[in-house]
This record gives structure tokens, sequence and C-alpha cells, in this order.
């Protein structure tokens, strides 16, 4: 016998013992390519959200690690934009140690979000009530507001976010006694609930209504000096006013003061230490019932002009007003407004007008337009001047909308997300269909 | 379906032979054709179309049984004791067991091309396509397992030459 007939008599039994099965390897075989759909299907569905996360990734402030900053320790400098669209994160993180320049802070459903320059979103950790209002410098650089550990343990908190230094301030918190006593006893000095905090142009410095434990007899405001060390000073109002509240810096070292004279509202420009340097009486229009409150100033980047909102915070149609300060009486001008917020200060980019806050979607109106997206709820803003005469950052967003508010600009990720999902499930569908039809 | 069941019923005689001769017990050969059988229906549509699913079948069954043996971290000892798919007595029985036992000493790629050129009578050229190699491979392949088996069973397959006759 040869090889071919030794093995083909090796094999003439086995047909007997080896039984394929067609119809579980049919199966078997349509399970694999089930499988293989769903898989094709899902891995371009993550391929796809991998795409928008880094296309997202790519919108925002590139955050500046330790290995890029300079040398010599001092801060980070990017350019400071406004955002045209805030869009509704989808897990929202807090505040990291160095985010960089900020472009403003925002209350968002029941809680203060930091802004970035491109429209990122970040959580001011433990920051407290929405009646206590954090403060952001000038340059976008440092932010200041109160934390709260439990319901009745507060601190001030400065952070740089471009050097990562923090200065913690406990002895200021929000003064609040319980049964007559100090709900905090660290509390040393006490900060006026709605009221604005203001920097000082070179950001050093930090002004806001409040006094210290051992009140004084006139309206007071606290001094700190964020820059170094944890100095709180309190100082006292000009004398030549009855009531007053601390409306801004018109440069480094001088407040200006916005209160009751004898005869009219007056500014006052004083020095760090309480001397008076020259006052300004503010020509009322009749129709406004203006006695002054903490939601006076702030006062404009170039310390020529105070605004002056309604006492009690609201912000009405009509109802703001400038006043230039190098001049006595000092006339009004109006700022129009169709609409407002309630308890949000003003901010200034440049001096021709104040930035007035609104509800969203729009949170700023003119040329300096920002909308957010309605789901945040954003019911105050609170901007950098830098950001406000800053150029504009569009991103993804930003050039596909602009300033469209309608619902589907919101939802565009969402929706691009499951058209990607019903354009590969038809895809698979199709397939499979035409696979049957082939193979009857 | 219809047309796959009727290809299976009509080639599973051979294939169950070839894995036998590939795999060495009626087991293993059992697994190889079906899964075997299982890649081919999933392209079904496709090859049935192109007229060329023995070709595919041949292909698939014999990449498998290679690639199956050197995934193995351990080889399987080999099953001692009966073998009744070679018969239950006889001289016949004898021979195949002696035959048998030297086939499953050479190596499987070694196994496979006696197979495609000695059971399937496929030509050097045939063999190296379905095997993934060169022609000169299977010739070099067909003259190691031929020489390796007149060592293995001298009595029985010592004439054997070159062309295996």
């Amino acid at each position: 016998m040869n090889l071919s007939d030794e093995l083909r008599s090796l094999t003439d039994g086995v047909p007997g013992f080896v039984h394929p099965d067609a119809g579980q390897a049919w199966r078997v075989a349509a399970r694999r390519r089930q499988r293989r759909r769903v898989g094709a299907g899902l891995a371009l569905v993550m391929a796809l959200v991998v795409v928008l996360a880094g296309v997202r990734s790519l919108d925002r402030e590139a955050v500046p690690g330790p290995a890029t900053g300079p040398a010599d320790g001092s801060p980070t400098q990017h350019a400071l934009t406004l955002p045209t669209r805030i869009e509704r994160p989808y897990v929202l993180h807090n505040l990291p140690l160095r985010a960089g320049r900020l472009a403003g802070l925002v209350w968002s459903r029941d809680q203060w979000l930091a802004v970035s320059p491109t429209g990122h979103l970040w959580r001011l950790p433990l920051a407290t009530r929405r009646d206590y209002l954090p403060a952001i410098s000038p340059d976008g650089s440092t932010v200041a507001f109160l934390q709260s550990f439990t319901p009745k343990q507060n601190r001030l908190l400065v952070w740089n976010t471009t050097t990562a230094i923090l200065r913690f301030f406990s002895q200021v918190g929000t003064g609040e006694t319980d049964n007559g006593k100090l709900a905090d006893p660290a509390t040393r000095f006490w900060i006026q609930s709605e009221s604005p905090a203001y920097f000082s142009p070179d950001g050093k410095h930090l002004v806001v209504a409040g006094d210290s434990t051992h009140p004084g007899t006139r309206d007071r405001a606290l001094l700190i000096d964020v820059s170094h060390g944890s100095d709180v000073t309190v100082i006292d109002s000009p004398a030549v006013t009855s009531t007053a509240f601390p409306a801004g810096w018109l440069d480094d070292s001088h407040l200006v003061w916005v209160g009751t004279t004898a005869q009219d509202p007056a500014a006052v420009v004083a020095t760090l230490t309480g001397d008076v340097v020259r006052s300004v009486h503010l020509s009322m229009p009749k129709t406004q019932a203006a006695q002054g409150s903490q939601w006076v100033g702030p006062v404009s980047p170039d310390g020529r002009q105070v605004a002056f909102g309604p006492a009690d915070g609201s912000v009405t149609p009509g109802s703001i007003l400038a006043f230039p300060l190098d001049r006595d009486p000092s006339p009004y001008a109006v700022a129009r407004v169709s609409h407002g917020t309630m308890g949000c200060p003003l901010s200034w980019g440049t001096s021709a007008a104040p930035a007035i806050p609104q509800t969203s979607p729009r949170l700023l109106s003119g040329s300096s337009s920002v909308v957010a997206d309605p789901r945040l709820h954003v019911d105050c803003a609170i901007w950098a001047s830098d950001a406000l005469t800053g150029a504009r950052h569009q991103g993804l967003a930003g050039a596909l909308f602009g300033l469209n508010t309608a619902w589907w600009t919101w939802w565009w990720r969402e929706l691009a997300i499951g058209l990607a999902v019903v354009v590969t499930g038809g895809f698979l569908l199709w397939t499979r269909r035409r696979r049957r039809s082939s193979a009857t | 379906m219809e047309d796959f069941e009727e290809w299976v019923r009509a080639r599973a005689g051979v294939m169950s032979r070839s894995a036998y001769l590939l795999a060495g017990d009626p087991g293993r050969a059992e697994d190889l054709v079906q899964e075997t059988l299982t890649r081919v229906a999933g392209r079904w549509p496709k090859i049935s179309s192109s007229g060329t699913p023995d070709a595919y079948a041949r292909t698939v069954m014999h990449r498998l049984a290679i690639d199956s043996w050197r995934r193995r971290r351990v080889r399987p000892p080999e099953v001692e004791g009966e073998h009744p798919e070679l018969g239950v007595s006889g001289p016949d029985v004898e021979r195949r067991l002696v035959v048998r036992a030297a086939l499953m000493r050479l190596t499987v790629r070694q196994r496979a091309v006696l197979v495609l050129r000695f059971f399937d009578d496929l030509t050097e050229v045939q063999a190296a396509e379905i095997l993934g190699c060169s022609s000169n491979t299977v010739k070099s392949q067909t003259r190691y397992a031929l020489e390796r088996l007149r060592q293995l069973a001298p009595d029985l397959l010592h004439d054997l030459v070159e062309d295996g006759r």
C-alpha cells in the first residue's frame, strides 16, 4: 500500500464516530455575526463620544501645571477671553488648584461656579450661600469667597488660581449668632450679607462691607490684605456721611464710599486710613428714591465713574445710573436695561458703561454678550474686567451657533450622539436584511 | 440555510476523515469539523456565491488545526488504549494503529502537508496556498515528514518515496 491508501484505510471507520451538526454551526455563526455588529456599533458610538469629549476638552483653556509655569514662580499668564457660550457640563468638578485666570463667577443651581475664559465651569468648593457674594480680581487671577464647613463655621478663602496660593482667613466669617453667642467662635470679623466685595486694581487688597465682633459706631468695611499675611483691618466710613458703603477703588490706595450726607447722596474718595480726599454730591433724579445701599458701585476701571443701582439691588428698566467722580455736583447717566437680576453686582469692562447682570440664557447683553444654557439657571454673573475687555472665545459651539439660544443649540451633543446611534442601528439593520435576502 | 445543510451532508464524511488525520482523535476531530463549519456558515452567502466552499473549508480546517496546536501550552498526552474508529480486530487494525501512531509523532504542520498531498491529492502549489506558505516549504515539509514516517514505522512505511507512493 502506498501512503494514500494507508491514509484512506486509516480513516475508513471515522465518519461513524464524528458527527458534525450543520444547524448548530449555523446558529453559532449567526450569534457571532450579531456580536460583531453590536461590537462595531458600540465601538462607533464610543469613538464618537471620545471625539466629542476631545473636542470639548480642546475647547477648554489649558490648565498650566507646575512644570509649565515660570521658574521664578510668577503667575502663569494666558490671554483672558470672554466666552461666548457657557454649556452645561455633564460632570461638575471642583475648581482645580491652578486653573489659570478666570473670566467670571456665576450662581447656578444653588452653587457658585467659576467660569473659565473658554466657558468651562468649575464649582467653588464649599462656597457658602447666595447672599454672600464672591469676588474676582480685575485680571481674573484671584477669587475670594466665604467657605462653609458646617452651617455655622465659615472662613474667607482668597485663592490665586494662577499661582495656586491659597490664603485662609479663619477669623472672617458671617458673624451669625446662636442664642446670643457667635455661632463660630473663631470669627473676629464678619462680612455683611448681600454686599459685593471689591478687589483693588492691583489685586492686593479686598474691601467689603462688614465689621469686627466689637462693632464701631459708624458703617465700616473690612480691608483685607490678600497679597501676604492674614491682615484684616476694619476701616470706618468717612465722617462726612451718615451711612455709607464701600463702592470700589479709585486706585490702589483710595477707596470710594457712597452714602448719604445731610443733603444728598454723595460719593466720597478717601485714603485707606479714612482721610477724605474729596466729596462729590450725586444729583439723583427725582424719580429715583435712592438712599444708597450696599449695591452701590463698583467704580469704573479708570476710577472716573461710580455705578449706582437701586436700593434693593433689583435691576429694573432704566434704573442703572453712572456718576462721574470728577465733577461736583455729579450729573448722572442712565444705562437702559430691559431686564436684570436681583442681588447681583454690576461689572465694569471698559469705562464706557457697566455690564449689567441678567439671568440665563443671556447673561450679558450688547457687544459683550454671553449666553448660558438655560438648564444652568444662572441668575447672577460677576465678571473680571480684563475678560469683559478681552477677546471673545467662540469654541466649537460658538462657531456653530453664535449667540443663538434655541433649545437645540444647547442639546447639540446629545442630538449628535443620538443621530450616530440611529445611523449605526439603521446601517446594521440594512446589512442584516440584505444578507437575509441574498441567503434566500 | 438549506443549501448550507445540503453542502454539509455532502462533505461531512470527507471533512471528518481529514480532521481525524489532523487531530488524531474522534473527539478533537469533531470539534475541528464543527468549528470549521461554523466559520464557513459565517461567510456562507459570499463563499457559496463564489463557488468555492470546499476550498475555503479545507483552508479553514488546516489553519485551525495548526493554530490550535500552537496555542496549547502543554501538549495533551496521546490517548492510549482503544481506538474503536480504527476497527475492532484483525491485521488491518494493527496496521492502522501503527500508521496512526506514526502520524501522531509528526508535527501538525507535517501531518497537514501529508493530508493535503496524499489524502486530498492536491499539488504542492495548491497545498502551499491553503497553508499560507511557499511551495518550497511544502516540498521540504513533505520530505521531512516522509523521512520521519520511515523511521517511525520502518516495517510498514520503509519504501515510501518522495511522492509517497
